[in-house]
């Protein structure tokens, strides 16, 4: 059902923007505004990697 | 939307097909357990959903597939569930789902099939019309975190739920996910971390270090001290670490010299090797099959070159001499003239076709000299892999007494690693060599004008097996480096400690480690940070839901629980819902707490003070108040076996609580095991005249349903009785005993009927005129059938009042003498 997916969609955008406005850890904001698509977990495991490997490879 | 009629067929306990009609406002049906009653609530949310509740809470779905279609039913028969539907206004939509391949709904509206059923937008949002022993149990007996979601399903906040799971999962274990570099990096920094934890010279630079990055700065400054204790004064900065470790090698070196080396291979030498290994097996291609075959014309065409020398000498001489031999000197034609020289032209052609060949030739050459280059050059980096693990069996005596017998599943490892991998590199040299010798072949054939397509197939066997081979050889090599490497960690500490130099040696690791610590104490402390954002999510949720629960829920579920809250038993009642809460006054994460207070008192919990019976009652009354939410397309609810376990007085209770959802416009499908309750309903719910269904059996045809009347003749007859001897009977109430009369006169007729005939009539589908057919046909004669009639008369067809009706209480005693005269033939 197209239109539950949509649903479902606009009420975790409320969820996402109540927690953003409750966070002040920049890190965090950006791992929460990750919380999309098919599969967030995924998309915010991504985003922790992301960030993670700036820190591995950044200047020695 | 109300429902009309339920037809199902080869659906679960259903088999034949079988049409149940609804009444507008009330029906109940009664069945002894494992009548197929639950198999027409299942019907309904198959139809809508397209899965039942239970199949989705099942906990191996793999149990019920395929468990939608009755056994019984014949192969080329469809199973299907068709309800007529009725919305506001009265008009009808038929939704037929067709059970398709694998459990599928094949979605058909009015005869058409659909995508999608045209509620379909709503369905996800409005609760679901059924209220089911099971998801009642479910909802308030299960485990706290299974509770929560739970309520955050019945609150349509399954997003939320998700969102917090989902938050928790990365906040609790985010070592978990991350990418490998940054794994080994943590690991390595850990590793160093016990290592110093453990030895008590560097205990202070330990004390800074387990800081963590606060620390950092203060240890190195330790760290820098301990190191030039260690050294000559005159030390210059830059040579610290390397005048550290070469003190320490020599001490080490004294005691042993070999090191336990075997590196795994790199993603970019995989990737290389890969990469050769691809371009090795497929060296020989069709393309340059083909190539190599042409060649096979080279060494024919061989003397073409001399003839071009011959002719072209003639024709030189011929134009120093035109029209005379060259030889001979004798006259020749011109045609003969004419012949040697086009004989020379076309043996130029040729050879340039030949030289193309020749260059040809060359290539290949040239591509099996580089095939040959490439195999040297893979072998020897292979080789190289295992050289030093290779080397060490020389030393293999000296080590053992080193790490035996303390660590003799080290030595073991090692000693099997080298026996397999010296195996594979032997096997690995047997058909470098074999391939190598047969490449040399293949050239040898160019070389030699004797081209022949068997070196090719020799070759291609041969590279392939030795390709295969270095497969083998590399899987041996990483399977492993693991365990090299832990017995190489293992030697190095057994060496520093005869040597004495643990501490040196960690000193050299903090040192070489000196950017990797701080990348992963910064790494540490952002994973550690990540607890507070958990928090954060938590307190977000737990207050979306405490909203939720607390206010409107709770007063929602405690208008239904009024309804049914018995008096007469001990003041143990539910007061609401709430998250628990730890004694400091926070809300625990994922606890949904469901209150009860005695005798003014409020108590641990509900769930563990609550009779079942009244726990039973309550959730009931849950499912209810979400239903009776505004939205959503259903007006109707389907309640299965709702007075399971329960005392009398809920069971008494329970009736009110339907009249009032009737009130407030919900039509009602009740289903109970219970005779006697159904008939308690019947009774408390008389003036609604709903429809009543039995299951009298079962058999593999299906439930054997029977359509029995609201009240019997005599029951009703003595209630209109009642009324009539009533002096103050309302208005209302002598309406409502004139249309029992025509009731009484309808359902008599049917019977009278059937006892003639043999043929079952639908009591509630007659009018005036299809009574007096019937009574006709039955043999009744005409002088009682007019007086059955008269009752009619205050009614039309669609059995409404007409608008200048009122109720006449002589007209009324003599219609009800008539009925009494019908029952009496019965």
């Amino acid at each position: 059902m197209p239109d539950k997916t949509k649903i479902e969609k606009d009420v975790e955008s409320e969820y996402i923007d109540g927690v953003l406005q409750r966070l002040s850890n920049e890190i965090h904001k950006k791992i929460v505004k990750e919380y999309k698509g098919e599969d967030p977990v995924s998309s915010m495991e991504s985003k922790l990697g992301e960030i993670v490997m700036a820190i591995v490879n950044g200047e020695d | 939307m109300k429902i009309k009629s339920i037809t199902i067929q080869g659906f679960r306990g259903f088999n034949k097909k079988q049409t149940i009609d609804l009444h507008d406002q009330l029906t109940l049906l009664y069945a002894p357990n494992s009548y197929g009653k639950t198999s027409i609530s299942e019907a309904l949310e198959w139809l809508l959903y397209g899965i039942t509740s239970k199949v989705e809470k099942a906990l191996s779905t793999e149990e019920y597939k395929g468990s939608y279609r009755n056994l019984h039913l014949t192969e080329s028969e469809p199973s299907f569930v068709s309800v007529v539907f009725l919305d506001k206004n009265g008009k009808e939509a038929t939704y037929m789902g067709m059970l398709g391949t694998g459990d599928s709904l094949i979605k058909f509206v009015d005869g058409k099939q659909v995508h999608a059923w045209p509620i379909d937008h709503e369905l996800s949002k409005a609760p679901q019309p059924f209220i089911l022993q099971h998801a009642l149990k479910y909802l308030l007996l299960s485990k706290p975190d299974d509770r929560f979601k739970g309520f955050a399903h019945l609150l349509g906040l399954e997003s939320l739920d998700n969102f917090q799971r989902n938050i928790q999962f990365l906040c609790t274990k985010p070592e978990a996910c991350l990418p490998g570099e940054a794994t080994k990096l943590l690991s390595n920094v850990s590793e160093i971390e016990i290592r110093l934890a453990n030895q008590p010279k560097l205990s202070h630079i330990y004390k800074e270090y387990k800081k963590g990055a606060r620390g950092l700065k203060k240890a190195f400054v330790e760290i820098d001290m301990e190191c030039k204790k260690r050294l000559p004064p005159d030390t210059k900065p830059k040579s610290i670490l390397p005048q550290l470790l070469q003190k320490r090698e020599d001490a080490v070196r004294k005691i042993f010299k070999g090191s336990i080396i075997l590196p795994d291979y790199t993603e970019q030498e995989k990737s290389a090797n890969t990469q050769t290994e691809k371009a090795v097996a497929n060296f020989i291609d069709i393309e340059f099959c083909k190539k190599y075959a042409e060649l096979l014309t080279v060494a024919a065409t061989r003397d073409i070159f001399e003839q071009i020398k011959f002719y072209g000498l003639g024709i030189a001489i011929f134009e120093k001499e035109p029209g005379k031999c060259p030889f001979c000197k004798r006259p020749i034609d011109s045609n003969l003239e004419e012949h040697i020289r086009k004989h020379h032209k076309t043996l130029i052609e040729e050879q340039s076709s030949n030289d193309k060949l020749l260059k040809q030739r060359a290539d290949l050459k040239g591509e099996f000299l580089d095939l040959k280059s490439n195999l040297q050059s893979y072998q020897s980096e292979q080789l190289s892999k295992s050289s030093d693990l290779i080397n060490l069996e020389e030393s293999k005596e000296e080590l053992k007494k080193i790490l035996v017998p303390k660590h003799q599943t080290h030595f073991d490892n090692v000693e099997s690693a080298i026996s397999a991998i010296k195996k594979d590199r032997e096997i690995l040299a047997k058909n470098f060599e074999a391939v190598v010798k047969t490449v040399e072949n293949a050239i040898q054939s160019i070389n030699e004008d004797k081209e022949d397509l068997s070196y090719l197939k020799a070759l291609s066997i041969d590279l392939i097996r030795y390709v295969s081979r270095a497969i083998d050889y590399a899987k041996t090599v990483s399977n492993n480096t693991k365990s090299m490497g832990e017995a190489e960690k293992v030697l190095q500490h057994e060496l520093d400690e005869i040597a004495g130099t643990e501490d040196i040696s960690i000193l050299v690791k903090l040192l070489e480690n000196h950017s990797k610590i701080r990348k992963g104490f910064e790494i540490k402390q952002m994973l550690n940070e990540l607890k507070s954002l958990r928090i954060t999510v938590d307190e977000y949720v737990a207050d979306r839901i405490v909203d939720a629960i607390s206010k409107e829920l709770t007063s929602d579920v405690m208008e239904w629980y009024e309804h049914i809250k018995t008096t007469g038993d001990p003041d143990v009642h539910f007061s609401g819902f709430d998250l628990e809460k730890t004694k400091t006054g926070k809300v625990k994460s994922r606890r949904v707490k469901v209150k009860a207070k005695s005798y003014g008192k409020e108590l641990v919990s509900a769930v563990s003070t609550l009779s079942e019976s009244k726990l039973n009652a309550l959730g009931l009354c849950v499912n209810i108040s979400k239903n009776m939410k505004e939205g959503g397309p259903f007006s109707f609810l389907i309640i299965d076996d709702p007075i399971q376990s329960w005392d009398a007085d809920h069971e008494a209770q329970f009736i009110d609580l339907i009249r009032k959802l009737i009130e407030r416009g919900r039509q009602i499908l009740l289903m109970s095991h219970n005779k006697n309750w159904i008939k308690m309903v019947r009774a408390g719910c008389r003036n609604l005249n709903g429809k009543y269904f039995e299951f009298t059996g079962y058999t593999k045809e299906g439930p054997h349903i029977k359509e029995v009347y609201w009240a019997t003749h005599r029951e009703r007859l003595s209630e209109i009785d009642a009324i009539l001897k009533n002096p103050e009977a309302t208005d209302v109430q002598l309406q409502y005993a004139e249309e029992d009369i025509r009731i009484v006169c309808s359902e008599a007729t049917c019977d009278i009927y059937f006892k003639k005939k043999g043929v079952q009539k639908k009591a509630d589908k007659l009018n005036a005129e299809k009574v007096r057919k019937l009574l006709l046909e039955s043999g009744i004669e005409t002088g009682l059938v007019d007086r059955i009639l008269q009752s009619f008369v205050s009614t039309d067809d669609a059995h409404h009042a007409p608008g200048d009706y009122s109720p006449n209480r002589e007209r009324i005693r003599r219609h009800y003498s008539y009925a009494h005269e019908l029952v009496n033939l019965i």
